[in-house]
């Protein structure tokens, strides 16, 4: 217990980060820029897939670490990154980095007001969850060596992704945070079509369908090999989890004041921002 | 919504009116690539004339895809995916090929002038293109902003080009409504207690949206409360904010640079573009 306490006290990377900053000697208006970059960085580390949408490099390899304790961690980053803004002087930037300033604020408050509510427990959707992973593989750069080796780096980490979002369905269960059951009722028909018999059928694998000039047939055996291998068994796992104990838990009602004890939960910048597109 | 009854001579109620539209076979195409073409020639129609109302354009281009097989049963009619020029990956508009006789054609011109010009493409485009502002402020996304967008160019068809059926023009008016639907069945479902039921019996009443689509919806409401309310508020704000323009302005209002002022700092809380517009019209008076 003790050594629980100790770790959750130490800071993280991140937050020495904030911390340096709180205590250089730069003016203001530098140091709000120093902080929108830290900021950005860490977005784009802690949030891969956002990375890819955005098309900023250096984080295809990777899926956001999405285990309970990682949300926990971020929540009380998010934290100290308001913190961090405050000890910045407003007054002492021009009008325009104050819109800066107050739009930041405002991304920050909005995602703090996020945390009154556990969301991450509402792990899948007919709309969002494990069955759209394939979604960040689609736009993946695919044209070179170095970019398929980052897609059969992140198809090899599918698996461990899948497990994490069963934990997030388990504490929901245990904790009463689960969906309305009403619309699960396609879920499991697209977990299904994730893992066709045929690889290279599989939405995961449809970069490795047809290979471009300079990738070696060795990525392809070994995205088919994880497939079979890692792939396959882990999301008829997740699926056998999902339909026997799962959706025997999942609500009668709709209204989503019924799944957070009447209060209504805000919606975060980051939830916003991690849709799958924008619907009409 | 009874004018364009009245203009193709439909004789009967406006739900006679939405039982026809859902359907008589004339609005329904039976082959998928034929629906895909179809998307594609509106948004090329719409391109050229997008210099009648925009200084600016982006440089990125965008394409018209289907949404993939294992999804669409579940997914919208349509969706817009954001491109990167960073990345040179351009933006997709994908539609949805899935039950054909759900895929009326008279919601493709509305739809398409949402989901990729002067809709979503054009805007996040412009925002993700932009040089003098924090990155965070390139990728921001407020709802009210983006979705009021969309559905604002939904109105912007008639000057460039679309709409000239009148099976379109109702196509416009049905999705309008659709929006105001919107606002009643979300409140009513989440804060409300109305049933899933009484939603969908409240849509399929009030607009001509198919079933199939009805049912989709009402789901999607369900897994993001307050989402779907956007559309009609930022939509209104963007009017009123057009509006007061071109009453203070008068003879100086221009319709282009109006609108490169409201897409030029990105996506913003409406309270923000509100301070945007009013110091636009306070510079273009000098």
């Amino acid at each position: 217990m003790l050594a629980l306490v100790l770790v959750l006290a130490a800071a993280t990377p991140f937050q020495e980060s904030l911390a340096e900053l709180a205590r250089s000697k730069a003016k203001d208006p530098q140091k709000l820029h120093r902080l929108f970059d830290l900021a950005w960085q860490y977005d784009n580390a802690e949030h891969p897939e956002l990375a890819t949408s955005r098309g900023v490099a250096g984080y295809n390899n990777r899926w956001t670490d999405e285990s309970l304790e990682a949300i926990e961690r971020r929540k009380h980053e998010t934290v100290s990154l308001g913190q961090a803004l405050s000890a910045i002087d407003r007054r002492k930037v021009d009008a325009q980095d104050q819109v800066n300033y107050d739009l930041f604020r405002r991304d920050v408050d909005d995602d703090l007001a996020a945390q009154r509510f556990p969301r991450e427990l509402l792990a899948i959707t007919q709309l969002a969850g494990p069955q759209y992973l394939s979604s960040t593989l689609d736009i993946m750069p695919a044209r070179t060596a170095r970019d398929y080796q980052d897609i059969v780096a992140r198809l090899d980490a599918v698996p461990q992704r899948l497990a994490q979002v069963e934990a997030r369905l388990r504490r929901g269960v245990e904790t009463g945070v689960v969906c309305p059951r009403v619309i699960l009722r396609d879920v499991a028909a697209q977990l299904d079509a994730q893992t066709p018999e045929d690889p290279l059928q599989a939405p995961l694998l449809k970069a490795f369908a047809k290979l471009p000039e300079g990738v070696s047939e060795e990525a392809r055996t070994d995205a088919v090999r994880i497939y079979r291998e890692k792939i396959v068994p882990a999301y008829r796992k997740l699926r056998e989890y999902f339909v026997s104990a799962y959706l025997p838990h999942a609500r009668e009602t709709v209204a989503l004041s019924s799944a957070s004890g009447g209060r209504p939960p805000p919606r975060s910048r980051r939830t916003r921002s991690t849709s799958s597109g924008f619907p009409r | 919504m009874e004018k364009v009854l009245a203009r193709v001579g439909f004789k009967g109620t406006l739900a006679d009116f939405a039982t026809f539209l859902r359907t008589d076979a004339r609005f329904y195409f039976t082959d998928a690539r034929e629906l895909v073409r179809e998307y594609r020639d509106i948004a090329k129609r719409i391109d050229p004339e997008l210099t009648r109302l925009f200084g600016k354009l982006p440089r990125l281009p965008y394409g018209v895809v289907e949404i993939p097989a294992f999804s669409a049963p579940s997914q919208t009619t349509a969706y817009y995916r954001q491109g990167s020029p960073e990345a040179h990956r351009p933006g997709s508009y994908f539609v949805n090929t899935y039950k054909l006789d759900t895929r009326p054609k008279w919601e493709m011109e509305a739809l398409t002038l949402h989901e990729s010009v002067p809709g979503h493409h054009l805007q996040i485009a412009i925002s993700q293109e932009l040089t003098s502002v924090p990155e965070f402020r390139k990728t921001s996304r407020y709802v009210a902003f983006v979705e009021g967008w969309g559905l604002y160019a939904e109105s912007l068809g008639p000057d460039l080009g679309m709409y000239q059926d009148p099976y379109s023009q109702f196509g416009q008016l049905t999705y309008e409504m659709w929006r105001a639907i919107r606002l009643v069945v979300d409140t009513g479902m989440h804060a409300l207690g109305w049933s899933r039921d009484q939603a969908i019996d409240y849509f399929r009443q009030n607009s001509a949206k198919t079933e199939h689509d009805i049912v989709v919806e009402i789901d999607r409401y369900i897994v993001m409360p307050g989402q779907a309310l956007a559309y009609k508020i930022g939509e209104l704000k963007l009017k009123e904010l057009r509006a007061l323009a071109s009453k203070e302005l008068g003879a100086k209002f221009d319709v282009r640079t109006f609108h490169d002022a409201v897409l030029g700092s990105g996506a913003l809380p409406l309270d923000v573009l509100e301070e945007n517009v009013r110091a636009f019209i306070a510079q273009q008076r000098r």
